[in-house]
């Protein structure tokens, strides 16, 4: 096992924005990352369901990718307009990438 | 120049922030009602109006005339006016005196026509010498660099850069209009665009950096940087500068913004389009045209320097002057002083001259309404004032009053209904979209026998993407709100004559002709014949061609549908199949060989081709065939691997596309668990889960017209502006499982006798029309019976909606439908049906509470039943979809009636086509969105008055109001006010509204509203 010191980077965001988080994220070559639909919660912007069948943009999302410490940076900068106007937010935590050496 | 990755996302993240406030446009095959200020629906709705003035010059209401029609109508009521007045002053602490002249001013046309100049003398004595409101012009976000150019010198900056984006747009974008391609089209549009602004030598300088930069950089990113800084746009103003370019074409932004999203569309895949490289193509233009105007004006206009120029007295005229207001006797004083340079020492004169103007102006606005009035107002300039600031807000007490007295009529008429029983044992239940238009026909069906009729989201609750194999089309038929997860393909049946082929390719013909006039040309000999019947049928018969012509082309042809899930087993047969025919093509093509009759050489053949590890490495030397296939075939070693490396790069016969194969065909069809789950759904939303009749009937509902590319406006708007007949076929064939009835137990309890069948309504006919394909015989005679009263229903609600078209003379039921009939097949009629014009409600209760109400198709009607929704998560679904859209739809038509020319497309008399997805006005103009003035306009007048959606919800007040808060899309637009909220609360026998001048919920008795 390599163990490799990185960033974990966690972007909640609505559903409508999620095409265009993915596309920004591989303009600076990030092609890994999870995504969770239907996030349920509260925020500054208000109660947020969950669970809404028929409506995709308006439910909440969470793309998680683990990054290079100094991509992470410039996620959590670059994207900060966009974060002063929109529902969401970014975490940024310390994590460890355990990679598999092939043989 | 490089930018960073932080710059690259603080660019485009600015970007976003700047076209949220431009609405998507969706390609117009699949044309989507929204709202075009969705962007703003954070605001509150007044305000949003204001702000909106800003980016798109609209109007914020209509005009004082249009509202004093309503009234004279009887639309305003006068105590409703009274209050919203009243209500204004007291917000404004204007006394009583005010109240009266708002009201004189509204109710009283403006009938002077002489004008006595002694009394406007004696109220310009009384009026204080304070100048005006039009103040020199600051940079910002409605004037920009090339405003301000356009400003002080008279010169068309904004036009020509507006007129080049166009050309690139339309270029770019086309998709499959054009007979020309740019070069390099599929690797993007700002590269495309880079190798053809390179041969442009009046655009193009190697001298200059920012063609250097071209050259060395494909980021739009550096473009877009390098002209921000050599223009010293200071940072914070980044964004409100990139909201002014895109908001300078706003059409082309609205259709960027939706392809950026949608990166599976398929012109989108093959050629990528991005906001980015439209706002640097854009910069790169401006940038350009400032260098050049260097020479004209003697420095380069960065936005100090513009700043500071603007400044200055002189400039001030020079605006006056090149905005054509400058006052008539200084036209050549001014051009007198600007040939001697002396425009500073004017200044001075003009303005006293300009604030004397005003003055008299003001006195003259102050005579006119003072006139026929008894009270008299001691000072002059706070009544200015005033009278200023009620007129920048009065439209929205109009409408204001214009909703309440549309609500006081709503809600009389269900608190009379309110005691209405629902049917017992009707003999069939149908299946509506909650669509306006569904309202009359369902009021007449329901008229013509014991028919029980019921509201749904015309997708019926299953989003789905429906893949027709034949047509090569795929299309998602669910709001434009959700991704469809499951596919539905449609295919050919082998019933359909083999005249096919001719068929698609004359089709195919006829289409390039109305496109191309290059093809109209070499081609129109050799369909002659065809085209020449088909220009003077669709125009002089079309009732009589028409049908004619869809025997010969017909577009409808018997097609299955795919729904149910194939198993993993299946799925692997189908792709053995498929790949073994494609090998036998690939040995055809490559060998001149048939080898159909070896079926396990070919077996074993494609279980190499498309295994995870090489199995067929190319032994040096050896020559002997390793596979039975090669053997068969006399074919050598290299030949095999030959043969297996063309099966892998040029036929797709791979592991990895045999992978790709199974994970689309993996979503093919609904599990039985999802049929389940769908079909439960659509039920209980609306409250069908007992009871049932003899026949359950789904009714998708279409449009159909003649050379109207605004066709798909008229669908579906719940299938994403599609026909929803698909939509009803699956539910029906789910629901006629016995399987499905068992897994719906106890819930939902279905009786064995009862079938489900679907029908289509078309929207211009009225005409519905039952699917008998795979009906049991025994039940043929009552489908018969069922479908003649449908015939009977649609003449007697035809009769009701063709009133309303023009040129609609004396008609009766026979006359009424052949008059629509001819309408939907005439190519040159611009209104074949009035579509969703004049929605103003939406009502989510059992039928019974609006059973018998005639609504005239302005009403979407959702069945609802709380009592089996204890936790409102039905209500919740139909809330956070089915109104969402409906306001979308409402907003759609609010703003097209409002400001035709800016959020709607004006007259389709001028229209084009533009790349097969949208419309121009003229030969060139920014991409048209919203409706066409044919669509809310009558004769010149708004047809479509614009109120808000008057939201109604048959439930509990106190314990389902709890769902609106949430969402928060559904409480930002009660809150905000983009629709109106009222609850009808059976049980404590009222109705529950939310008020927004007082900000709070109001409860009016139903015994209260019948007087």
């Amino acid at each position: 096992m390599i163990m490799q010191k990185m960033k974990k980077v966690e972007i909640i965001t609505e559903g409508s924005n999620i095409e265009m988080l993915k596309r920004l994220l591989d303009k600076i070559d990030i092609q890994g990352y999870t995504i969770f639909h239907n996030l349920e919660g509260m925020g500054s912007h208000g109660f947020h369901e969950g669970h809404l069948l028929f409506n995709e943009e308006d439910a909440l999302v969470m793309l998680m990718s683990v990054v290079e410490p100094q991509k992470a940076e410039d996620i959590a900068l670059g994207l900060e307009p966009f974060l002063q106007k929109h529902s969401g937010a970014i975490f940024l935590t310390d994590t460890i990438r355990a990679k598999a050496k092939k043989n | 120049m490089i930018v960073s990755n932080k710059e690259i996302l603080y660019i485009n993240s600015l970007i976003e922030n700047a076209v949220d406030l431009f609405h998507n446009f969706w390609p117009m095959t699949s044309f989507i009602h929204h709202n075009p200020l969705h962007g703003f629906e954070n605001m509150h709705f007044e305000e949003a109006i204001c702000k909106a003035t800003t980016y798109f010059h609209n109007r914020k209401f209509l005009s004082r005339q249009e509202y004093q029609k309503f009234y004279k109508e009887g639309k305003i009521d006068t105590a409703k006016l009274k209050t919203e007045i009243r209500d204004y002053c007291h917000k404004k602490e204007l006394g009583e005196e005010y109240a009266k002249l708002f009201f004189h001013i509204f109710t009283n046309p403006e009938t002077i026509n002489k004008i006595d100049k002694q009394k406007v003398k004696q109220i310009k004595e009384r009026l204080s010498s304070t100048c005006t409101s039009r103040r020199p012009q600051k940079l910002g976000i409605n004037f920009g660099f090339c405003d301000a150019i356009d400003g002080l010198y008279g010169t068309t900056l904004c036009q020509e850069i507006n007129s080049k984006l166009n050309k690139m747009a339309m270029r770019h974008l086309d998709e499959g209009q054009a007979s020309w391609l740019p070069a390099d089209k599929e690797k993007g549009m700002f590269y495309s665009w880079k190798r053809l602004i390179r041969k442009d030598r009046l655009f193009f300088d190697k001298s200059l950096q920012i063609c250097r930069i071209l050259i060395q950089s494909d980021k739009p990113e550096d473009v877009i940087f390098w002209v921000l800084s050599e223009l010293q746009i200071p940072k914070d103003d980044w964004e409100e500068f990139f909201v002014l370019q895109f908001g300078k074409l706003h059409g082309w932004t609205g259709f960027l913004r939706w392809r950026s999203t949608n990166q599976d569309y398929l012109y989108q895949k093959k050629y990528p389009a991005y906001l980015e490289e439209f706002l640097a193509i854009r910069l790169y233009f401006l940038y350009m045209y400032l260098y050049k105007m260097k020479n004209k004006i003697g420095f380069f206009p960065d936005f100090v320097k513009l700043k500071s120029v603007l400044a200055q007295k002189e400039s001030f005229l020079r605006l006056e002057y090149n905005s054509e207001n400058i006052l008539p006797g200084f036209i050549e004083k001014y051009e007198d002083a600007l040939h001697k340079n002396s425009l500073k020492e004017m200044y001075d004169e003009y303005m006293i001259a300009f604030s004397e103007e005003h003055r008299e102006q003001n006195a003259i606005f102050l005579h006119k309404i003072l006139k026929n009035l008894d009270e008299d107002f001691d000072d002059y300039s706070l009544l200015l004032e005033n009278l200023r600031e009620f007129e920048d807000y009065e439209g929205f007490i109009w409408l204001k009053a214009m909703e309440e007295s549309y609500l006081d009529d709503l809600m009389k008429k269900v608190a009379l209904n309110i005691d209405k029983e629902s049917r017992d044992n009707p003999s069939a239940q149908l299946f509506f979209c909650i669509d306006v238009r569904s309202e009359s026909i369902r009021r007449c069906i329901e008229e013509s026998g014991n028919f029980d009729t019921y509201g749904i989201g015309g997708f019926f609750g299953i989003p789905l993407k429906l893949i027709d194999i034949s047509k090569k089309y795929e299309s998602n038929l669910c709001p434009a709100v959700v991704k469809p997860k499951n596919i539905v393909y449609k295919f050919e049946d082998t019933q359909t004559s083999c005249g096919t082929k001719l068929k698609k390719v004359l089709k195919h013909i006829y289409h390039d002709l109305k496109y191309n006039t290059m093809s109209a040309y070499i081609m129109v000999e050799t369909i002659g014949l065809l085209f020449g019947f088909d220009f003077f049928g669709k125009t002089i018969i079309p009732n009589q061609y028409m049908p004619l012509r869809a025997k010969f082309l017909d577009e409808k042809y018997r097609g299955k549908l795919l729904i149910d899930k194939y198993s993993k087993k299946d799925i692997l047969n189908r792709i053995k199949a498929l790949q073994k025919e494609i090998i036998k093509l690939a040995i055809k093509d490559n060998f001149a060989l048939d080898v159909s009759s070896l079926d396990d050489e070919l077996e074993e053949f494609l279980e190499i081709a498309t295994s995870h590890e090489d199995l067929l490495k190319l032994k040096k030397g050896k020559i002997e065939p390793i596979t039975k296939l090669a053997l068969s075939l006399n074919l050598m070693h290299h030949e095999e691997v030959k043969l297996l490396e063309l099966l892998q790069k040029e036929y797709q016969v791979s592991y990895f596309h045999k992978m790709q194969h199974i994970e689309k065909l993996s979503k093919v069809g609904f599990t039985f668990n999802e049929q389940l789950f769908y079909a439960k759904n659509a039920l209980k939303l609306t409250g069908l889960s007992e009871k049932f009749s003899s026949v359950v009937i789904f009714c998708g509902h279409e449009s159909k017209s003649e050379n109207n590319p605004y066709e798909s406006a008229l669908d579906c708007g719940a299938c994403g502006g599609k026909s929803s007949d698909t939509n009803a076929k699956v539910l029906a064939y789910i629901l006629n499982k016995q399987e499905i009835r068992d897994g719906l137990k106890p819930d939902i309890k279905i009786p064995k006798s009862t079938i489900f069948i679907s029908a289509l309504h078309n929207t211009v006919t009225d005409r519905v029309v039952l699917d008998t394909q795979n009906i049991p015989k025994d039940r043929k005679i009552e489908i018969d019976n069922i479908q003649k009263r449908l015939n009977s229903a649609t003449k007697k609600s035809a009769l009701q909606r063709a009133k309303s078209l023009p040129f609609a003379k004396e008609l009766n039921e026979k006359r009424a439908l052949k008059f629509i009939e001819r309408n939907s097949q005439d190519w040159s009629q611009t209104r074949p049906e009035w579509g969703l014009a004049t929605n103003h409600s939406f009502i989510i209760a059992p039928r019974n509470t609006t059973r018998g109400i005639r609504f005239d198709n302005r009403v979407f009607l959702h069945s609802y039943d709380y009592t089996q929704d204890k936790i409102g998560y039905y209500l919740e679904i139909i809330l956070s979809a089915p109104l969402v859209i409906g306001e979308w739809i409402n907003m759609e038509h609010f703003f097209s009636a409002l400001d035709n020319k800016a959020f709607g497309s004006e007259s389709k008399v001028y229209h084009n086509v533009v790349g097969r997805f949208g419309v121009i006005s003229g030969n060139i103009s920014d991409l048209r969105t919203g409706l066409a003035a044919q669509s809310v306009y009558k004769r010149g007048e708004i047809y479509h008055e614009p109120i808000r959606l008057l939201t109604f919800i048959d439930a509990p007040f106190r314990r389902y109001r709890i769902t609106i808060d949430k969402i928060k899309k559904v409480s930002e637009l009660v809150y905000n006010e983009w629709i109106k909220m009222v609850f009808i609360d059976r049980e404590e026998e009222a109705f529950f509204y939310y008020h927004g001048n007082s900000k709070s919920w109001k409860k009016i008795e139903f015994k209260g509203v019948i007087k």
